[in-house]
Order: C-alpha cells, then structure tokens, then sequence
C-alpha cells in the first residue's frame, strides 16, 4: 500500500472510529511514518536505529546477504509490511524450506492479533504502526518479507482481470524496467524487479517480482505465486481494500476501548456502509495514486483540512527536544512502540523453531542467564 | 560476526593479498591460476545449483528450470576443467564482464548516495569509474596475457582488502530492543 492508504484512508478510518481530527491525524501520520523510517532517518536525527520500520533502496543495495544480514531484513520487513500469516504452516521440503514458507504474509493471523493488542493503551504512535500492519496484510498477502527466489519470484504467467462484455477478461501483463516510463495501467505494463537466480537476492524481497500491483487498490490479477504448486491465485485488490479499512475501523474501535476485545475476522461493515459506494468508487478507479479521492472522503467526514504528510514533523519534534524528553515526544513513543512490535514478532518467529529473524530480547536474555545461572541486565 | 568468521575473514583477505602480488609478478603462471579458477568455478557454481534445486527450487513453480541451468553450467565447468588452456579471450571477457557489471552498479549507488546527501558517494563514484575503467582496458587489450593478470591481481587485492577491514568491523547486535 502506499500512502493514500496509509495516510488519507487511514485518517478516514480513524474518524469513523470516533477519533477527533488531530487524534485521526497523529494516527495516519504514524501509519505512514512506517514506509519512511529507515536507518538512515534515525542515525540523522540521533534516534535508535534498532527502531527502523524500513530499509531505503540503498540501504537495501548494501545490505549483506550473510545470515546476520537476512535477519536484519527478515525483522523489518516481516514485522511491519508482511506479517505472516501462520508459523506454522505445513508444506514440503526440508527445514531451510519451511522456514521462508511460512513466512508468507497473509490477513487475520495469530501474530495481527497480537500486534493489535499490543498498541492497546500506547497511545496514537502505536496505533498507526499497528493500521500499517494491518492494512499490509491484505495488500501484501502471498508475499514474504525476507528474500526468497523460491516463494517470491513470479513468472511470465500474470494476467490483468479487466470487465468487459459482462465477465472477466484477462490480459497480460507486461513487465519491464525501465523506471522512468513508470507504470502504465492501461496498456497493463508495470515495472518490477530484475528477476536474480539466486535465493536470497534482494530483488525477491517482499513483491518486487509481481512490481507495485500488490499496491495498487484498483488492481485485480491472476498469477501463479512460486510457492503455490503451479496453481493460479487470484487477487482481487479493490475486494481487500475494502475489508482492510473496515477491519482498520473496528481495530481503531477496540484500541479506543469502545470494543472490549479485538476478534480476528471481524470488521466493521456496518458502520462503513453509509460511505462504501463512495469508498468502492475509490477502490476501483483505476489511478496509481488515490490521495486525492481519499483526502476528498476524509475531509468531508471530519470537516477538516488533511494536511499533506510532511516527513520532517517527526524529525524536527525529536531533533528539538531535550534529551531526557526525547522519549515522551509523538516521534520517541512512535520508536519505542516500533521496538516492541519488532521484538514481538522476532520473538514469536523464533519461538516457532525459525532463524530468520534473529533472537528477541527475551530469548537473548533467557539464554545468557541459562549460560550465567545469574541475572542480567539489558543489553 | 563470530571470533572464527573473523580470523576466517582476515586470512582469507591476507591470502588474496598475497596471491594478488604473487600474479602481478608472475604473468605466466598468473595466467594458467585464472583459467583453472574460472573453470572451477563454473563447476563449483553448478553443484551448488544442484543442492539449491533438490533443497528448495523443486518445491517452486518454474524450479524445474534451475536443474537445466545446473546440468548446463556444471557441463562447461567439467569441459572447461579439460582443456588444456582456456582461451585467453574468453579470461579477458570475463574480466570486462566482472568489472564493468560491477563498475556500472557501484555508479548507480553513488547517484543514489549523492540524492539522498549520504556522505559515501565519493568512495562508491570512484570504485565505480575503477571498475569500468578496467572493464575497457580489458576490452582494448584483448590479447595481452600481461594485462589480464594485473587487471586480476587488482580484483583480488581490492576484495582481500575488503576483506581484511571487514573483519575488524564492529558487529551488529541480533538482539531487538
């Protein structure tokens, strides 16, 4: 998703969870904080960088592939833009198999709940970051935040679902590289990353096979994932959009302690229904930038003018503030409720027998006094 | 990285060093040890595309194609292994391959460095004008046996260098705060 999801959609949903206007906006700003705090933000600005939501492009490019070097993209990638959907999971193949299979993002799992639960009672900081989550679920489902040829390449075999006629019409999509042409929905041609026979590649990070069709809320495609035994799966982008803002507004509910428990499978339908024409418009009007429509539906919602998202809030707030303040400012308490989700979810892909994203806290703590026979303190 | 990767790393660097200066001397020799790295390589590279197709590709959609890609490349590897000597055109081609591949990326990434104000554009801009400048000079030199093995005894100092800084780097923390 990008950030006519993550910000103006999501204020949308804020407000019809009951937010006021400046709560709705400190949560969508911290939503889409989520796709531009990288590394490189935080060392700028003197923040921790272990709190890192994102990895630029060329952070990406310099990243090692070495095992230390795939955890540190498993955790980020894994904790807050593919989620996945069941650590458990059984499929064939050995051990280094399963271990990237079941790191396929997907919607309404265990660990959503969690990450749900965990921003209760953190404030609008924690929220954003767990709408992020949420939100990502659906645009990224059947793609793993970690690098894999094997469960992220996509081939030749992708198809654009168009109506026409009265039924569903396929055509090919065209894929190419040449960034400065950019996507072009109409003649269904999309830029995507350079397919590299070699498993832990960057280029088979997330979707960048499949191009930004995952985020694209317009899009409906067919294509057969890598992971899938030559079976066909179908998207249907503007279906999921449409679940995940009203999955957004009942978890926004439940945080605001109007719903006394967040269930999975729930949204809230109907308190969306007054405005899901208007919202399916937007989700099927095919543009590879909907901020305009989404701006247009909040402001009217609230009566309020959406500001546009400007990176350097944050920035300044932190950069401003006193060093023992620091941590009670929106962007301090946006770090440390990033901190917690990415060590919830380091922890809970490590307890399920898995590498890839490291060792928490807690199991790093637990083994050192296993090894001591002595309490530590924190690292 | 672990105390072992780390003395791994340093020696390994050190080795590369010295085989470096030992090919820059000895033009000859330098020249058979380039032939008999590509051909090993390719053969090393093939049986490595076989463990990844039976450990993992064959569970995938299209994995098929990696065992032909393996057969395919381990076969060059075991052909090229018996030839008596490679031609040198094809060393000099992969030379040009290896640096001007490598020069082209590392320009991009001090493009990218220079838009985003990161301090490391400088040393990414010159490897890269490095590389490509070797790349043609590969080209240029088609046939000079000497060339070919200053331009690898360069590759493999700048890596063993690379190396050897490597393993005195500090070591970033697993743990997630």
């Amino acid at each position: 998703m990008q950030e006519d999801f993550h910000y103006y959609a999501t204020y949308g949903a804020a407000c019809l969870a009951g937010y006021s206007h400046e709560e709705s906006l400190a949560i969508c700003y911290s939503d889409q904080f989520t796709d531009v705090c990288s590394e490189t933000l935080l060392k700028k600005i003197g923040a921790p960088a272990e709190a890192a939501t994102t990895q630029l492009q060329l952070e990406l490019m310099d990243a090692r592939t070495d095992l230390i070097g795939l955890q540190k993209i498993t955790r980020i990638w894994s904790s807050f833009h593919f989620l996945p959907r069941d650590l458990y999971a059984k499929c064939k193949g050995g051990r280094r198999y399963r271990s990237k299979y079941r790191l396929i993002c997907g919607p309404n799992s265990a660990l959503l709940k969690d990450t749900v639960e965990l921003a209760k009672g953190k404030g609008p900081e924690a929220a954003g970051i767990a709408m992020h989550i949420l939100s990502d679920t659906w645009a990224h489902r059947y793609f793993a935040g970690t690098p894999s040829y094997v469960i992220n390449n996509t081939d030749d075999h992708f198809f654009e679902l168009y109506e026409g006629d009265g039924e569903w019409n396929r055509r090919a999509v065209i894929f190419h590289r040449n960034v400065s042409a950019g996507d072009n929905p109409k003649a269904s041609t999309y830029i995507r990353t350079i397919r590299q026979v070699s498993e832990n590649s960057i280029m088979n990070l997330g979707h960048g096979r499949a191009g930004h069709l995952p985020d694209y809320a317009y899009a409906r495609y067919v294509y057969m994932p890598s992971w899938a035994g030559y079976r066909e799966v179908v998207k249907d982008n503007p279906k999921e959009y449409y679940y995940a803002f009203c999955q957004m507004v009942y978890a926004l509910r439940y945080l605001r302690g109007d719903v006394p428990e967040f269930k999975l499978g729930t949204y809230d339908f109907d308190l969306v229904e007054p405005y899901k024409d208007e919202i399916k418009g937007i989700l099927t009007k095919v543009q590879t930038d909907a901020s305009a429509d989404w701006k247009a539906f909040g402001e009217k919602l609230s009566g309020r003018e959406i500001p546009e998202f400007d990176m350097s809030l944050y920035e300044n707030e932190y950069t401003l503030a006193a060093g023992a303040s620091r941590p009670e400012t929106a962007p301090g308490k946006y770090f440390a409720a990033a901190n917690a989700q990415k060590s919830m979810v380091t922890d809970r892909i490590f307890s399920s027998g898995n590498w890839l994203a490291g060792i928490s806290r807690r199991v790093g703590e637990e083994i050192t006094r296993s090894l001591t026979g002595k309490e530590r303190g924190a690292s | 990285m672990t105390k072992i990767k780390r003395i791994t790393s340093f020696l390994g660097g050190l080795i590369m060093v010295l085989a470096a200066l030992l090919f820059s001397t000895d033009t000859e020799s330098a020249m058979k040890v380039i032939s008999f790295l590509l051909s090993l390589s390719l053969l090393l590279y093939g049986i490595r595309m076989m463990i990844y197709f039976l450990t993992m590709a064959r569970h995938m959609t299209g994995g098929l194609s990696i065992l032909f890609r393996a057969i395919i490349v381990f076969d060059l590897g075991l052909f090229a292994l018996n030839l008596t000597s490679l031609p040198q055109v094809y060393v000099m081609l992969y030379l040009a391959a290896m640096h001007g591949f490598s020069g082209i990326v590392d320009i991009m990434r001090a493009r990218e460095s220079k838009q985003l104000d990161a301090p490391s554009w400088k040393l990414s801009l010159l490897h890269g004008i490095l590389d490509v400048t070797m790349a043609v000079l590969c080209v240029i030199f088609i046939d000079s046996i000497r060339l070919a093995s200053y331009i690898y005894a360069a590759g493999l100092f700048n890596s063993g260098v690379i190396r050897i800084i490597q393993s005195f780097r500090k070591t970033e923390s697993v743990y997630v705060q």
